[in-house]
């Protein structure tokens, strides 16, 4: 029953063999790196607290069972299957359907020039942290050195560090400044390491995977273990953990927890399919989905773990401060002794002067601490990494060696997401042959990491931040949903269930089971449909703003919010509608082509019945 | 301590004091006192074992230190050493992709040179020339063999 492809595919048309892994962990670390990447670190534990806990892992867990794994597997078994990238698979699948290839790439190019600038940001973090103090740990004195700078007595040393020193951010999206030197030095290096480690495809990753791969979980271990150890850290992981059941009638969350799995699986990249492609045919994909799959959720939970016992330990330290500063003012105001009230104290004292001396105390400038306000203030995104953290890593006993660690944790994070989205792009390249054949490999890849060096220096700007925020929330997601939809669409019914259990068949010596044919043929592409008309109406519901730094601003250091002015939603518009024009594009190419063949063929039948 | 004196003492070890001159026997303009006490606030810190958190002179904001300074900033000597690495490990990797690749073309011509030379010696063995022909032994004159033959019996 099982057939054998119809030619070789490891042998191309000119005899050149397809490269191959050395051994199954190289891919295995592979898929893990590219899936593994900076969202689990600071997306995940931040939608786990602010979605009730231990409640969000319910729909979390069904997401991850009806459309991560799935769409995984198809993936990862049309790449083994068909030998090519993703161009290469969806030309093969269906002519008309090779636009959803060429969308693939496009789309893991564009992303890729944002992803690499984050990278570039967490690399200036990480030189900068071999330095003892840190430079962030306080703020530069002002001209006639009396107090610190204006901006950053306003906000605090890190944020001043992350918004001034390191973006000198505008404050205004059209406002776009220059280009800030130290982050395009950092930037040239971030794309030449990744030149350095995809220069000959997976010949080069396969080698460097081992280390970017497995040191994050090093260091998460060791952030593990030093978090627990940490005063304050099981009152943050209580915070985080304990499910509030009423959260889930909330539909944002099911829709958060749907996105989550999809971005953090990295799927309809492209790059699952191109390592996928470099795989011996007879490969148990299936048991590589579901494991690689759960590998992920659990990096996504280890991580959560580390993360909140140092938030815990972070709001735990803000708290004391904020004690303190209370009864400076307090000790300062009665004229008691230095440290005559200790925390614990303070509130009874407290009530005692207000019974006492309550006009006293009415004047001074108390503020109302409570735990659950700094446990509260837990962010996303950049926000998390380059201002929570590195503040909480101040605290820690030896900060240098811990900031170390992170950034260089998030570092090869970064580095091995982009292995999997230059694969993504270069793989289809070499398989459909942009370049003529006598061009070496090294060449072509340093192409690309040169265009797309040249293309992210806008994000060096000023107003970068702002434009790769815009870039993150709108182009990619869209799309990324978009894309999926068609491949398992594509996959289920234009290639034909019964071919593609076949094929399966053929690879893994089984058939798919009834659940995997029903989540192929009906439960991920309504959940993928679902997912992305929330979406829009989401977005179409409230103008789109984002948050800009302004230090002339009223309620400075919160940011203030101001909508995007026409022509840059006008370009992200362009920038979501481009990679998705090659699907027509290119099904109406084909069909005009098509058509025009068969017009010939008829006029040449005429022509020899005629004469 | 003959020339400060203090009032206002309380609980605290908080006071008012002004500086007399005895020469000219009235107190010193604030304003002199308070730059005087400014230039010196590390000796007087030093002499109480205090510091600037635990003795603070009022309306005389503290200096803060400067900041350390390096001439080349800590950062621009790793990443310099970073990208020369990088730089060096991508040209290795180009070279020796280039070295692999010639290795490649000149294999097929490499086996064509040692086939001549083979024979271009064996001829010259011993110092005898022998018929270059010869050397190719087992050779089957086609014309004497019959079609049947040609082919391997099974």
């Amino acid at each position: 029953m099982a057939h054998a492809p119809e030619q070789d595919p490891a042998t191309s048309d000119l005899g050149e063999e397809r490269p191959k892994w050395d051994n199954k962990a190289q891919y295995f670390l592979s898929c893990i790196g590219f899936a593994v990447g900076l969202g689990n670190i600071w997306r995940f534990p931040y939608l786990c607290q602010t979605y009730g806990g231990g409640a969000f892992l319910i729909p979390y867990v069904i997401a991850l069972v009806f459309e991560g794994i799935p769409i995984f597997h198809v993936e990862l078994a049309i790449g083994q299957r068909l030998r090519k990238g993703s161009v290469g698979v969806w030309t093969a699948i269906s002519p008309y359907l090779s636009g959803v290839g060429l969308s693939s790439v496009t789309l893991s190019l564009l992303i890729s020039l944002y992803y690499n600038a984050i990278v570039a940001w967490v690399l200036w973090y990480l030189l900068n942290s071999f330095q003892h103090p840190l430079p962030w740990s306080s703020c530069p004195p002002d001209l006639n050195r009396t107090g610190f700078v204006e901006e950053c007595q306003g906000s605090s040393a890190v944020s001043y560090f992350w918004y001034r020193q390191t973006l000198n951010i505008t404050a205004d999206i059209n406002d776009s400044g220059s280009i800030q030197w130290w982050l395009l030095l950092c930037l040239a290096a971030s794309w030449a390491v990744v030149y350095m480690c995809v220069i000959r495809g997976i010949e080069t990753t396969g080698k460097v995977i081992y280390f970017t791969a497995l040191f994050p979980y090093l260091v998460l271990t060791i952030f593990v273990i030093r978090g627990l150890t940490l005063p304050g850290a099981t009152k943050g992981l209580i915070y985080l953990f304990t499910p509030n059941m009423h959260i889930l009638q909330n539909p944002q969350v099911w829709l958060d927890a749907a996105t989550q799995i999809f971005f953090s699986l990295s799927l309809a990249f492209g790059g699952h399919i191109a390592f996928a492609s470099y795989n011996s045919p007879r490969n148990d994909c299936q048991k590589d989905a579901v494991v690689i799959a759960l590998v992920n959720s659990m990096t996504s939970l280890y991580a959560s773990i580390a993360v909140f016992s140092v938030l815990g330990f972070k709001a735990t330290n803000d708290y004391g401060h904020c004690l303190d500063r209370n009864i400076l003012s307090l000790i300062n105001e009665f004229d008691f002794p230095e440290q005559s009230i200790s925390r614990d104290d303070y509130l009874a004292v407290l009530m005692h002067l207000n019974a006492t001396w309550p006009k006293r105390v009415a004047q001074l400038p108390l503020k109302f601490c409570r735990l659950e306000d700094f446990l509260d203030k837990s962010a996303s995104g950049p926000g998390l990494a380059f201002i929570l953290f590195t503040e909480a890593v101040l605290h820690m006993p030896g900060a240098p060696a811990w900031a170390v660690l992170f950034f260089g944790m998030l570092f090869t994070l970064g580095l091995s997401t982009m292995f999997g989205s230059m694969e993504a792009v270069i793989t289809p390249m070499l398989d459909v042959g942009v370049l003529p054949r006598w061009v070496p490999k090294e060449a072509l890849t340093g192409l690309v990491c040169l265009a797309c060096f040249l293309f992210a220096t806008c994000f060096t700007l000023q107003s970068g931040n702002y434009w790769l925020e815009i870039f993150d929330n709108v182009a990619a997601s869209l799309n990324l949903l978009i894309l999926a939809f068609l491949e398992v669409v594509g996959v289920a019914y234009v290639y034909g269930m019964k071919r593609f259990c076949d094929d399966i068949a053929w690879m893994t010596g089984r058939r798919p089971s009834p659940y995997w044919r029903l989540t192929w043929r009906v439960v991920s592409p309504l959940l993928l449909l679902t997912i992305f008309v929330a979406y829009i109406t989401l977005l179409s519901q409230k103008p789109l703003s984002y948050r800009a730094w302004n230090p002339k601003y009223e309620l400075f250091p919160t940011r203030q919010e101001k909508l995007y002015p026409g022509w840059v939603l006008a370009a992200c518009a362009l920038l979501s509608l481009l990679p998705l024009l090659w699907v027509p594009g290119v099904a109406l190419a084909q069909l005009l082509t098509r058509q025009r063949r068969t017009w010939r063929d008829r006029d040449a039948r005429l022509d020899t019945d005629t004469s | 301590i003959s020339h400060v004196l203090l009032c206002n003492v309380t609980q605290r070890v908080s006071f008012w004091f002004v500086v007399t001159d005895p020469s000219k026997n009235h107190t010193l303009p604030a304003v002199e006192v308070q730059t005087a006490i400014r230039m010196n606030k590390n000796r007087i810190n030093g002499a109480f074992f205090l510091n600037d958190q635990t003795l603070e002179f009022l309306k005389i904001p503290s200096t803060l230190a400067p900041p350390m300074d390096p001439s080349v900033p800590i950062w621009i000597i790793i990443f310099g050493v970073i990208f020369c690495i990088v730089i060096v490990a991508i040209t290795l990797l180009i070279l020796s992709g280039i070295r692999q690749r010639r290795r490649k073309n000149k294999e097929p011509s490499e086996v064509d040179d040692a086939e001549d030379k083979c024979e271009n010696m064996n001829t010259i063995e011993n110092g005898i020339p022998c018929d270059p022909l010869d050397m190719k032994g087992g050779h089957m004159n086609d014309a004497f063999m019959t079609e049947d033959e040609r082919l391997t019996p099974l």
